[in-house]
């Protein structure tokens, strides 16, 4: 057995969550204004690209929503941690760290109904998949309010098909209009169940999933009747990429999530 | 593009829907807490905690830090607060900034009140964030981000969605 030491966890992912929030390596390279934009959504693409840079060279968080903490933790059977006896308690330790001491901004609230933050923007979401070896990989990415809010799962019936889940995308889309923050990374989980579908989607998101090239294509070929660009105004660019995962489901069912992501697209990998 | 003194509501209320403008003075953050808060106190016939008349308000919530030249500041949705219009527009605000699509109903409550809508850059909080001159929080420091905050901003670029005329640009 493996053990990895506790504060190298905390440590680790305190950094990367510092790391993802002002230069993630998901952004590294990502040039919104581009030369075939033209008018207010080039103008307003530039915008985007100008926060890019401010950010990573002045250390200020790419967005004020420094979102909630979603962790995909890949634990090989092999290898466990000191410092606790479950991971959440390290994983908030650095959230707490890099949130409340660095300057993050804290978009946590305890109770949905209360609503009194959390003081700390704890407690991470975290999610364990249980692999081979000794490896320890945690994925982590940050969300915030705005593209979760305008996300949406739904129980289709087989006959849908691929039509039907894409019907179910460019509703998402149109409703979602500029609300989320356009170009949206969409992902789309298919099958499993209605708890599970949701968490497709968001693997989708976190490891570029593309188990279905046609479902992808079907999607990318609709999206120029959303008639809106970047940031939801008049354009051509709602969207940056369209991820999608699949998964075994039940003989009467067609369950789909579809999930927004921001153009602020913040996530990195950490292996220890 | 024209530089806008967030005082001079006339020039602003000249700014036609689809353009780009620079902002330069003060505004009003408020959002989600702030306004149940407001709503509340007026219900009860309660004084609010500062006048609101005339200014420009911002649905945000800043991160801490914006005054020491590392902080972020940018939109919040707007058709979240769709349900405290009413009440904005019983106080007086001369417009409110946000970011995406108000819906009808939204938007006529805003045109018949003379209410300008402005979308600033969605998720471009570093960009905002260094257009920030100073911060003061004017009341509810207890809700952090929350609360409600006085920033007098500059070369602060956002879009006239809804203008003087009633014109729409979404």
């Amino acid at each position: 057995m493996r053990i990895v030491d506790g504060e190298a966890i905390v440590s680790a992912l305190e950094r990367l969550l510092r790391e993802i929030n002002t230069d993630p390596p998901s952004l590294r390279g990502v040039t919104f204004c581009d030369p075939a934009l033209t008018g207010v959504e080039r103008e307003l693409a530039c915008i985007l690209d100008e926060n890019l840079r401010i950010a990573r060279e002045e250390q200020r968080p790419l967005c004020q929503d420094c979102g909630m903490v979603h962790i995909y933790i890949r634990k090989g059977k092999f290898a466990t941690y000191s410092g606790a006896n479950t991971i959440q308690p390290l994983i908030d330790e650095a959230v707490r760290r890099a949130y409340r001491d660095g300057g993050l901004r804290l978009s946590t609230v305890a109770d949905p109904f209360a609503r009194k933050n959390t003081g700390d923007n704890t407690p991470a979401l975290v999610h364990i998949e249980e692999i081979d070896g000794a490896d320890l990989e945690f994925t982590v990415m940050v969300k915030g309010g705005g593209s979760e809010n305008v996300s949406r799962v739904a129980m289709l019936s087989p006959s849908a098909g691929r039509a039907g889940v894409a019907d179910l995308v460019l509703s998402v889309l149109r409703d979602a209009g500029g609300a989320g923050c356009p170009p949206y990374v969409v992902a789309v989980g298919v099958g499993g169940s209605f708890d599970t579908v949701a968490h497709l989607a968001k693997e989708a998101l976190l490891f570029d999933s593309d188990d279905d090239p046609e479902l992808r294509e079907l999607i990318t070929a609709r999206l120029p009747e959303l008639g809106y660009g970047i940031l939801g105004f008049p354009g051509v660019k709602p969207v940056s990429a369209v991820r999608v995962r699949k998964a075994p489901t039940h003989i009467s069912m067609l369950p789909v999530a579809v999930l927004l992501n921001c153009h602020s697209f913040r996530r990195g990998t950490v292996s220890l | 593009m024209n530089t806008i003194a967030c005082a001079d509501i006339t020039a602003l209320r000249s700014v036609p829907a689809g353009t780009l403008v620079a902002l330069e003075g003060e505004v009003v953050t408020l959002r989600d807490r702030s306004l149940a808060r407001l709503a509340e106190l007026k219900k009860k016939g309660d004084p609010l905690p500062f006048e609101l008349a005339g200014r420009i308000i911002f649905f945000a919530g800043p991160t801490p830090g914006v005054a020491d030249g590392h902080g972020s500041v940018g939109p919040t949705t707007s058709r979240r607060m769709t349900a405290y219009l009413p009440l904005l527009a019983d106080l007086g605000v001369a417009a409110v900034m946000g970011k995406g699509p108000l819906d009808k109903a939204a938007l006529d409550l805003l045109a018949a009140h003379r209410i300008l809508y402005l979308q600033a850059a969605g998720g471009a909080g570093a960009f905002y964030g260094k257009r920030i001159t100073s911060i003061k929080t004017a009341a509810y420091a207890e809700l952090g981000p929350e609360g409600i905050f006085e920033l007098t901003v500059r070369d602060f670029i956002v879009m006239m969605s809804l203008d003087g005329k009633g014109v729409v640009f979404l």
